[in-house]
């Protein structure tokens, strides 16, 4: 345990969390920093609104009932938009009465009218705000009664697919409430935050071994007490360290993600008409955040598994160094795309990222416990 | 001289180089790989050129305009006795039948080629008219005025007049540009195939950071060669001394450059294989038919050709390997371990990111924030040329690229003198 306890003392010097500290700084502010600050982002920010009070009339998931009465809900604010425009001259002139007729009143959508100019700007937004709502609920509603499967476009998807979208009608997953940009938000930051973790496990555990070589301490160390079984510790120690960076970046991911309430969403699933993409499980967000999670720590502890053993395999910092540089850029690039975007996703083989995760981690691991066991039956100058 | 010989081949020999040169060819080529589903269709504007020239303001264009107006013809006496009716234009053709990928079209392999071919001349034909059109309604101004409003956090008036000022300086540009008509030149079409942000953005900026890799690696390896191995006590005891880090400045610049010449020299030839430019070195760099997106037209500050250009931009890329290379070695002057020397360099990259983020974009400093070499990695399809409102000026690469050569070299002086008067240890 003391030799662990040494190991670690190394691999979290303070200099190289100050490193890592400010790599993540870094991130933060270049991809991350967007996403909080502008959220809800533009006019989604009426969606969003929309999607709460849907959440707080109907709870997470719209049974038939719920829909009519939403639908009804929905009807009785387009009779308040009537009664507002009632008297204006400007939607007289252009025969609008309804709200109905105003959504139809011209059909040149790269040339909208002036009357839609001056609903966005007169009146100090008063007709303005109604307006985005009226458009966000209809935007749900459409995307909630027209969910089919006879599209073109499904005939093309194999078998499977088009199972699991029959079923996701058939079971009416789509009628639950979760916006796309909620998603995108936990989605992205969750993403950024997962390779700032991982360019950190390997900036932390690059020296492991490489470092006692270069000082020639590798004789010294297998006429020890502990012998070559150092190895293992230090393993442990980059393991130990790696969940230690992992899950404190992770905290201040959910310290930041509290910024903005998205709680009523937790219940909401992947397969919400709100969505944009379907998915193979119909995960609620809460659960896809705990799958997210995990999905970090099996790629950073890959990562320090292959880090570990790279160390171990090179002699000098710059070949280390650039061996790790273009396996990070394949990680951070084709894997993240393949590994954390497209999780889950339908429209994928549902096995595609399942594969890839075991693949990456049952390879690091075999590479890493492969050279612990032949560490004992090395040659002393090897 | 012998010295730095010996003290380039530390780092050349070693597998890494070689290594990660393969390693990369291989990623750029499988990049380059995945657009040559393209190459037909520019082989035809390849033989369009090679019959007309490339040159549209005068007589150029009558006569492929002439050369369309009969294949039209031809192509409608075909449609007559095929389908029974004649067309305006290929495109109409196209967007009516479905036919010509139809397995059970009425049409042979011959007919379809010609379709093929004339829907591709006729996008060239149309464009050029638009060009101009467009062109000559173009306002430097709106395009400065429309980029400082969408703004998140607002410019001050000072800084707004020097953009300004900048963009009359375009503006001037432009027109010179029109009256010569370098914007009326056959190029593969911008709109639809991209190649430009594809050579410039996707390969040679992929490449800027290759090479910048290898240069710190490179960099790293030999200034600290003897560090790593505890030689330096002996080096210092030799009779060159210390000046022998004098040596290894020399051997580190000239490997660098070594590595990415090699690069380049390697990924171009593939990707000139691969892309037929023969036709197209003389085109100038502005013209219209680049531009990809509407208001984003590709403009250089001189009248560059295409080979001119891209011997500007590897000359350009090639010093910033310099630059970088110099500000690896200025930090292992001091940092003795490699591997806080590639720590330390990727922060310094990240630092050259972020501080465009945090400098108020009211202040003047602004100007000093973009004007820094990491900053360069961003745009390198946009290099002389307009682009973001902070960089556009015809000195901005130059400036850049110039101070901090001057800044890499007076801190190189400084850590020369820490260097020579440091304590053994």
């Amino acid at each position: 345990m003391r030799v662990i306890g040494y190991e670690l003392r190394k691999l979290l010097h303070w200099k190289k969390l100050l490193i890592v500290g400010a790599i993540w700084l870094i991130i933060y502010q270049l991809f991350m920093s967007f996403y909080f600050e502008y959220f809800p982002n533009g006019s989604a920010v009426y969606e969003f609104d929309a999607a709460v009070e849907m959440v707080a009339d109907y709870g997470p998931k719209l049974d038939d009932e719920a829909l009519k009465q939403f639908v009804a809900a929905f009807e009785a604010r387009q009779l308040v938009f009537a009664e507002q425009i009632k008297d204006d001259v400007r939607f007289r002139e252009a025969g609008v009465t309804t709200y109905d007729e105003y959504v139809h009143h011209d059909s040149q959508l790269d040339q909208p009218s002036e009357l839609r100019d001056y609903a966005q700007h007169s009146g100090g937004g008063a007709f303005r705000d109604l307006l985005g709502e009226l458009y966000a609920k209809r935007y749900i509603l459409e995307r909630m009664e027209s969910h089919t499967v006879d599209a073109d476009w499904v005939r093309s998807l194999s078998a499977a697919q088009q199972q699991a979208l029959q079923r996701i009608i058939e079971e009416q997953q789509y009628r639950t409430i979760l916006p796309q940009q909620v998603m995108y938000y936990f989605q992205m930051t969750h993403k950024y935050t997962t390779a700032a973790i991982l360019i950190g496990v390997v900036v932390l555990t690059l020296p492991i071994h490489i470092g006692d070589r270069r000082r020639g301490m590798l004789q010294v160390q297998y006429t020890s007490r502990l012998g070559r079984r150092l190895y293992w510790r230090k393993l442990s120690a980059a393991l130990i360290g790696t969940a230690a960076w992992t899950t404190l970046a992770l905290g201040v991911l959910f310290a930041l993600l509290a910024q903005h309430d998205i709680s009523m969403f937790m219940q909401g699933t992947l397969n919400s008409a709100m969505m944009a993409g379907n998915y193979w499980l119909n995960l609620t967000l809460a659960q896809y955040m705990v799958l997210a999670v995990g999905c970090t720590y099996v790629l950073a502890f890959s990562i320090c598994l292959l880090t570990v053993w790279l160390s171990r395999m090179t002699e000098s910092y710059p070949a280390l160094i650039g061996m790790l540089v273009p396996l990070l850029f394949i990680v951070l690039t084709v894997g993240f795309n393949a590994l954390l975007d497209r999780l889950l996703s339908l429209y994928d083989p549902w096995w595609r990222s399942g594969v890839g995760y075991v693949l990456l981690s049952l390879g690091a691991l075999a590479l890493a416990i492969g050279r612990g066991r032949r560490e004992q039956r090395l040659d002393i100058r090897a | 001289m012998r010295i730095i010989g010996l003290e380039m081949a530390k780092a050349l020999r070693s597998p890494l180089v070689a290594g990660l040169l393969v390693v990369f060819t291989a990623l750029n080529l499988f990049v380059m790989y995945g657009q040559t589903y393209q190459r037909e269709e520019l082989q035809v504007l390849s033989s369009l050129v090679s019959r007309f020239g490339h040159d549209m303001n005068g007589e150029g264009y009558e006569r492929l305009s002439d050369y369309y107006k009969s294949e039209l013809a031809a192509f409608n006496t075909i449609a007559e006795a095929k389908l029974g009716r004649t067309y305006d234009s290929a495109a109409e053709f196209a967007g009516s039948n479905p036919q010509l990928i139809d397995p059970a079209r009425p049409f042979t392999d011959d007919e379809v080629e010609l379709t093929q071919r004339l829907l591709v001349t006729e996008r060239y034909v149309q464009a050029v008219p638009e060009l101009r059109e467009q062109y000559a309604d173009m306002d430097m101004w709106e395009i400065a005025k429309g980029m400082l409003d969408i703004m998140t956090k607002p410019t001050s008036d000072e800084v707004d007049r020097i953009v300004y000022a900048n963009y009359d300086k375009l503006e001037q540009r432009v027109i010179a540009l029109r009256e010569q008509g370098e914007h009326l030149h056959l190029f593969f079409q911008g709109v639809v195939h991209k190649l430009h942000s594809f050579l410039y953005k996707h390969i040679l900026g992929l490449m800027l950071y290759q090479m910048m890799l290898l240069s710190v690696l490179i960099t790293a390896q030999i200034m600290n060669y003897e560090t790593d191995r505890n030689t330096h006590p002996l080096m210092y005891a030799t009779r060159r001394g210390r000046r022998l880090q004098r040596d290894k400045l020399a051997a580190a610049l000239l490997s660098s450059l070594l590595a990415a010449v090699v690069l380049l020299a390697v990924n171009l030839t593939a990707y000139f294989r691969l892309f037929d430019y023969s036709e197209l070195w003389q085109v100038p760099i502005s013209t219209g038919l680049m531009r990809e997106f509407r208001f984003t037209p590709y403009i250089a500050w001189w009248p560059f050709r295409f080979a001119e250009y891209l011997g500007a931009v590897i000359g350009l890329a090639l010093v910033l390997q310099l630059i970088f290379a110099g500000l690896a070695a200025w930090l292992a002057h001091y940092v003795r371990n490699s591997y806080f020397v590639c720590c330390m360099f990727l922060l310094l990259l990240g630092a050259g990111w972020v501080v465009i983020t945090v400098t108020p974009p009211g202040s003047l400093l602004i100007f000093a924030a973009y004007a820094n070499p990491f900053q360069l990695l961003w745009v390198p399809h946009g290099w002389f040329m307009m682009k973001n409102v902070f960089s556009t000026y015809p000195s901005y690469e130059l400036v850049t690229v110039g101070s901090w050569l001057v800044i890499v070299a007076a801190l190189l002086g400084l850590a020369r003198r820490h260097f020579i008067r440091r304590d053994l240890r």
